[in-house]
C-alpha cells in the first residue's frame, strides 16, 4: 500500500486545492441531480410519446384458422410491403391521415442484418441516415417468419403518436388492396389488437444517486489531476536542457 | 563597477534554464499546431496561402424493389419460386447498375463525369468469404477507384427481390442526386434496350424506388480528429527530438554517458536484497513491519502495483477477455482488457507522479526503443495517410487499432517498471503456473467438449458483462474440432502455450533437484499436449521453434531434455488421445492442399498492389480490415500492407531486440538473467513463427503474453538503478 500512502502524502500537501475541488464536485453533483438551478437539469423538458401497433399480413381465408390459408411467400411479401411504406406517396398519405405535415414525418424501415458489414460505406451510410431530427417518426419492422409488421411511432404527444400508428396501419391496408391483381387474389393487412401508447416523462432531473456518483467521480479525477500535476512539475524541473 | 552579489550566477543560470524549458515547450506547441493545420489544409508557399481542405464526405441511400408488371407483392397466389426468380433478377439488375453503360447514364443525370464515379456491386449471396476475397487484379482496380470522389455501391438483398444503392459524394445534395440517378440511369438503360430490341413494355420488370434518396454526412468530425491526432504526433515528435538533442549535447559535453540513462550500460549485478528483505519481517518491531512488507518482494509485498500486474496476467492467460464486453451500448468497442488496463495504467501514473521510493522505475532498454520505433512508424503512417484514410472511411478503424497497440505497449512499460529484478523469478514461475492452467483447461475442453474458461467467466462476471459463446463441439471449414481454450482462435491458444513452453524447458535445463526437474517436465508435457489438443498444424510448428531456439543457445545441456521426450511420448497420447495422429495427418503432403494452406499462399499475390502503392509506410496502421478486404493469415504480411517496409522492419526489430538483449545474459549460464533471457528469447522466436501463421496482433492474448515476458527480460537487463534523492 506504499503507493497509496505516497499519493495521500502528495494530496495532504494540496489541502486547499482539494477543498476547492470537493466544493466544485459537490456543486456539480447537486446541479446534475437537479437540486441547484444550474446545468442541464434546468433545461425545459421536451415531452415525448410513443405508440405501437402490430399488423398481420394474411389472406382472406385467414391462415390462423385455416390450413389452406396463407401463401408460400407471405413472409417475403410482408417484408416488401413494409419496405414500400417508406415510399414518398405512402409517407404523404400517413401524414395526411394523421394530420401532420408531410415534411415533418419520417417513415423508416428497421435496418435488416444484411444492411452492410460494419465499417464499410454501406454501414456508415445506414448509421448516418438513421436519424433525421424530424418530430414525427414511424418505424416499421417486418418479421418475415410470421408475416407480422410491427409499427412504432414517436411524436410530441400521445394523441398524435396514436394517430400516426393508426394511420400507418390504415395506409398499409390500402397499399395491400391497391397492389392486389384482383380482389379474390388479394392479401389483407389485419391490425392485431389496438394501438398502445405511452407518454415518456420529459424530466431532465437525474436523481440523487447519479448526482452523488458524478460528484465522487469528479472529485476523484480532480485528486488524480493534482497528483499528476505534482509529478509533471517534478519532471519539468528534472528535464535536461541543452546548456 | 559593482560587485556581483553572491548566488547571482546561480539565480541567472536557473532563470536561463527555466526560459530555455519554456522555449522548448513553445517549440513543441508550434510544431503540434503546424502539424494539425497542415493535416487539414492545403498550404502553398508561392503565393503564401492556407486553404482548408474539404474532408467531409456525404452518403445517401435508396432502396429499389423489383416486381413483375402485375405486382406479386399483394398477390396471394405468389409462390416461393416466383420470388426466387425475381430475387435473381434483382441481383442481375444490381450488377447492371455498376456497369459502364449504366454508369454513363447515371453520370449524365447527376451531372458528374462517369470517369469520376467508382462503382461496385457487393456479393451478398451466402458463399464462403474465401471465394469473394479480392485478388491482386481486383485490389489494383479498387486502389485506383479509391481516389475517385464519387462512389456507388449496390447491395442486392440476399433473400428479397430488392437492392439498395449507397452513394458517396462530397456533399449531401450530390450524394442524394447520385443515388437517385442510379435508379433513373438503370431505368434509362432498360428503356433504351427495350426500344432497340422492340420488347413489349408490358413485359418489362417493374423497378420501384422506395422514396427519394436519404443523405447525411458520414464522417462528421473527421477534420477535428485528424487535426487533433496530427497535432499530438507533431507535439510528441518535436518533444522527442528536443529531448534527444539535449541528452546528446549533455553527453557530448560531459564526455561520458549519463548514469543509468543508456541502454548499453552494463546490467546491474544481482546484489544483496534490500535491507528490509534480509531480516524476516515477523522478527521486526510492529512499526517496521509495514515498511518491511512494502519493501518485500512480490508475492510477499503490500505494494499494490505488482498485485495489479499479477491480476492482469491471470486475466490474459485464463479469461477470454476479447469476447467479453459491457452489455451497454457504447460508441466504441470496450473489451474487458481495455476496461481493466486503464485502471492499472492510472494507478501506475499516480504512483509514478507521487514519487514513491518503492514505486515504479522506468529503465530504458533496447526493447523499449524498438517498441518506440514501432509506435513512431505506426503514427507516421497514419499522419501521412490521414486524408486518404478519411476518404475511404478507415481512419476511425486505424485509430482504434492504434489504441490496441497502445494497450500492448502500456502493459510492457508497466510490467518493466513495476516488477523488481528480485521479483522476476516469482513472476516467471507465476507465468508458468498460469500457462499450465491454460493448458489443462484446453485439454479439458478437448476431452469433455466443455470450455471452462468461457463458462466460468460467464458465471463469475456480473450481468453487465456479455461473454461471447464458445461452442466446444463446433467444427471449422476443414472439419476440425474448434478447441480454443481461453482465446478466440485455436491458433491463438497454440501461440500462448508455445510462449509459456520455454519457461518450463529452461527450468528443466537449469533445475538441480530431481523433484524440480520432474515438475518442469510435467509442465512442458502439459503445455505441448494443450497445444496439440487444438488440432492445429501450428501445434507442431510453434513448439518445434522453441526447442530449436533452446538447442541453439544450449547445445551442451540439450541432453538434459532427452528424458522429456519419453515423458511426452507417454503423456500426450494419454492427455489428448487421437490429437497427435490427427495433427500429423494434416501435415501429410496429400492434405496440404486444403483451404487454410491455399488461402495463405494466395495472400502473397493478392497484397502486391497494396504493398507497391504504399511501399515505405504502408496504407496506414490498422487500416487493412479483413471484413473489407481479405483475411491475411500472416501478421508479417499485414504489417507490410499496413505500415510498409519500415513498419515491418520495426515489428521485426521488436522481436529481434528481445533476442539481442537476451544474448548477453544467456551466456552467463546459471544466473537469474540467463533463465529469464533464454525463456524470453525462445518466446520471441515462437512469436515470430506464429506471426507467419496468423494475424497475431489482432488477437490480444499473444501480444500481451509476449510483451509481458519481454518486460521481465527488460527488468533483468536494465541499467543499474540510481538511488533516489
Amino acid at each position: 500500500m506504499t503507493e497509496v500512502v505516497s499519493v495521500l502524502r502528495v494530496l495532504a500537501r494540496r489541502r486547499i486545492a482539494i477543498a476547492a475541488g470537493a466544493i466544485a464536485a459537490v456543486a456539480a453533483g447537486l446541479a446534475l441531480a437537479g437540486e441547484l438551478p444550474l446545468g442541464p437539469a434546468v433545461a425545459v423538458p421536451r415531452p415525448s410519446a410513443v405508440a405501437s401497433a402490430r399488423v398481420l399480413v394474411d389472406t382472406h381465408r385467414s391462415m390462423v384458422g385455416d390450413l389452406n390459408g396463407g401463401t408460400e411467400a407471405i413472409g417475403e411479401q410482408a417484408t416488401l410491403l413494409a419496405e414500400l411504406l417508406a415510399d414518398d406517396a405512402q409517407v404523404a398519405s400517413i401524414a395526411w391521415v394523421a394530420g401532420v405535415a408531410s415534411a415533418s414525418l419520417d417513415v423508416r424501415v428497421a435496418a435488416r442484418p444484411s444492411a452492410g458489414t460494419p465499417g464499410t460505406l454501406a454501414s456508415k451510410i445506414v448509421e448516418a441516415t438513421a436519424t433525421s431530427g424530424r418530430p414525427y417518426v414511424v418505424t416499421v419492422e417486418p418479421y418475415p417468419s410470421v408475416s407480422i409488421i410491427a409499427i412504432e411511432t414517436r411524436a410530441p404527444d400521445v394523441g398524435t403518436a396514436t394517430r400516426l400508428a393508426r394511420a400507418t396501419s390504415g395506409v398499409l391496408a390500402q397499399l395491400v388492396a391497391a397492389r392486389a391483381p384482383a380482389r379474390w387474389r388479394s392479401l389483407v393487412a389485419e391490425p392485431l389488437g389496438t394501438v398502445r401508447s405511452l407518454e415518456i416523462a420529459g424530466s431532465s432531473r437525474r436523481g440523487p444517486l447519479l448526482g452523488f456518483v458524478a460528484a465522487f467521480v469528479l472529485f476523484a479525477l480532480w485528486c488524480c489531476a493534482l497528483v499528476v500535476a505534482t509529478g509533471l512539475g517534478r519532471l519539468w524541473r528534472a528535464t535536461p536542457v541543452a546548456p | 563597477m559593482r560587485a556581483r552579489p553572491a548566488g547571482a550566477g546561480t539565480v541567472n543560470q536557473s532563470i536561463s534554464i527555466s526560459s530555455r524549458r519554456v522555449a522548448a515547450l513553445a517549440a513543441c506547441v508550434v510544431a503540434g499546431v503546424a502539424a494539425a493545420v497542415a493535416s487539414v489544409s492545403s498550404i502553398s508557399l508561392v503565393p503564401p496561402a492556407i486553404e482548408p481542405l474539404a474532408l467531409e464526405i456525404a452518403g445517401a441511400t435508396s432502396t429499389v424493389v423489383v416486381d413483375r408488371p402485375r405486382p406479386l407483392v399483394a398477390d396471394r397466389l405468389a409462390t416461393d419460386g416466383d420470388y426466387q426468380t425475381l430475387q435473381k433478377r434483382a441481383v442481375l439488375l444490381a450488377n447492371l447498375v455498376t456497369s459502364a453503360p449504366v454508369l454513363e447514364r447515371i453520370g449524365r443525370r447527376a451531372g458528374v463525369d462517369p470517369d469520376e464515379i467508382a462503382a461496385s456491386t457487393r456479393v451478398t449471396a451466402n458463399v464462403q468469404s474465401v471465394l469473394t476475397d479480392p485478388n491482386s487484379e481486383k485490389r489494383a482496380s479498387d486502389i485506383r477507384d479509391a481516389r475517385r470522389r464519387y462512389r456507388i455501391e449496390v447491395q442486392p438483398d440476399p433473400t428479397l427481390p430488392s437492392f439498395t444503392v449507397f452513394a458517396r459524394a462530397p456533399t449531401i445534395a450530390a450524394a442524394e442526386a447520385l443515388a437517385n440517378s442510379a435508379v433513373a440511369g438503370l431505368h434509362d438503360y432498360r428503356v433504351a434496350l427495350a426500344r432497340r430490341e422492340h420488347a413489349d413494355p408490358a413485359q418489362a420488370v417493374r423497378l420501384e424506388q422506395v422514396g427519394t434518396a436519404r443523405g447525411a454526412i458520414i464522417n462528421g468530425g473527421a477534420k477535428v480528429v485528424i487535426a487533433g491526432f496530427s497535432g499530438l504526433c507533431g507535439f510528441a515528435a518535436a518533444g522527442l527530438a528536443l529531448l534527444t538533442a539535449a541528452r546528446l549535447r549533455r553527453r557530448g559535453r560531459a564526455g561520458t554517458r549519463p548514469p543509468g540513462g543508456g541502454p548499453r550500460e552494463a546490467p546491474a549485478r544481482s546484489g544483496p536484497p534490500p535491507q528490509a528483505a534480509v531480516v524476516p519481517a515477523r522478527l521486526r518491531p510492529a512499526g517496521e513491519r509495514g515498511v518491511a512488507a512494502a519493501l518485500a518482494d512480490w508475492p510477499h509485498t503490500t505494494r499494490v502495483l505488482p498485485w495489479l500486474v499479477a491480476l492482469f496476467m491471470a486475466m490474459i492467460w485464463l479469461v477470454p477477455f476479447n469476447v467479453i464486453e459491457l452489455s451497454v451500448s457504447l460508441p466504441i468497442d470496450l473489451p474487458l482488457d481495455r476496461l481493466v488496463l486503464p485502471f492499472i495504467v492510472g494507478a501506475w501514473v499516480l504512483a509514478l507522479a507521487a514519487g514513491d521510493p518503492s514505486g515504479p522505475r522506468i529503465r530504458v532498454t533496447w526493447i523499449h526503443l524498438a517498441l518506440a520505433a514501432m509506435v513512431v512508424v505506426a503514427c507516421a503512417s497514419l499522419v501521412i495517410e490521414a486524408r486518404s484514410l478519411s476518404q475511404t472511411l478507415e481512419f476511425d478503424t486505424s485509430v482504434k487499432k492504434l489504441t490496441l497497440l497502445a494497450s500492448y505497449l502500456s502493459l510492457f512499460v508497466v510490467v518493466a517498471s513495476v516488477v523488481r529484478r528480485s521479483e522476476v523469478p516469482a513472476f516467471l514461475t507465476y507465468t508458468l503456473a498460469l500457462a499450465v492452467l491454460c493448458a489443462l483447461g484446453t485439454i479439458w475442453e478437448y476431452r469433455f467438449k466443455y470450455n471452462v474458461f468461457y463458462s466460468l467467466s460467464d458465471q463469475v462476471l456480473p450481468g453487465i458483462f456479455h461473454v461471447g459463446a464458445a461452442e466446444a463441439a463446433a467444427l471449422d471449414n476443414a472439419g476440425r474440432r474448434v478447441v480454443r481454450g481461453p482465446a478466440e482462435l485455436s491458433l491463438e491458444t497454440v501461440a500462448m502455450l508455445a510462449m509459456g513452453l520455454p519457461i518450463a524447458l529452461v527450468g528443466l535445463v537449469h533445475a538441480v533437484r530431481a523433484r524440480a526437474r520432474i515438475g518442469y517436465g510435467i509442465c512442458a508435457a502439459l503445455l505441448v499436449a494443450g497445444a496439440v489438443a487444438t488440432y492445429r498444424k501450428s501445434a507442431f510448428v510453434a513448439p518445434i521453434s522453441v526447442f530449436l531456439t533452446l538447442a541453439y543457445f544450449r547445445r551442451r545441456e540439450l541432453v538434459r531434455l532427452a528424458p522429456l521426450g519419453v515423458v511426452m511420448v507417454v503423456m500426450i497420447p494419454m492427455l489428448a488421445p487421437g490429437a497427435v495422429g490427427s495433427v500429423a495427418a494434416q501435415l501429410s503432403g496429400s492434405r496440404l492442399q486444403v483451404d487454410t494452406v491455399s488461402d495463405r499462399t494466395s495472400d502473397y499475390d493478392a497484397v502486391r498492389p497494396d504493398v507497391w502503392s504504399h511501399l515505405m509506410l504502408g496504407r496506414g496502421y490498422g487500416s487493412y480490415e479483413h471484413t473489407s478486404y481479405r483475411t491475411l493469415d500472416m501478421e508479417l504480411l499485414r504489417q507490410l500492407v499496413d505500415v510498409g517496409v519500415l513498419g515491418l522492419a520495426a515489428y521485426l526489430l521488436v522481436i529481434g531486440a528481445v533476442v539481442a538483449v537476451a544474448r548477453a545474459p544467456i551466456r552467463a549460464r546459471g544466473s537469474l538473467e540467463a533463465t529469464v533471457a533464454l525463456s524470453a528469447a525462445a518466446a520471441a522466436v515462437a512469436f515470430l513463427v506464429v506471426s507467419t501463421l496468423f494475424d497475431v496482433m489482432s488477437f490480444p492474448h499473444s501480444p500481451y503474453i509476449f510483451l509481458s515476458i519481454a518486460a521481465l527480460l527488460a527488468v533483468v537487463s536494465a541499467p543499474a538503478e540510481r538511488p533516489r534523492r
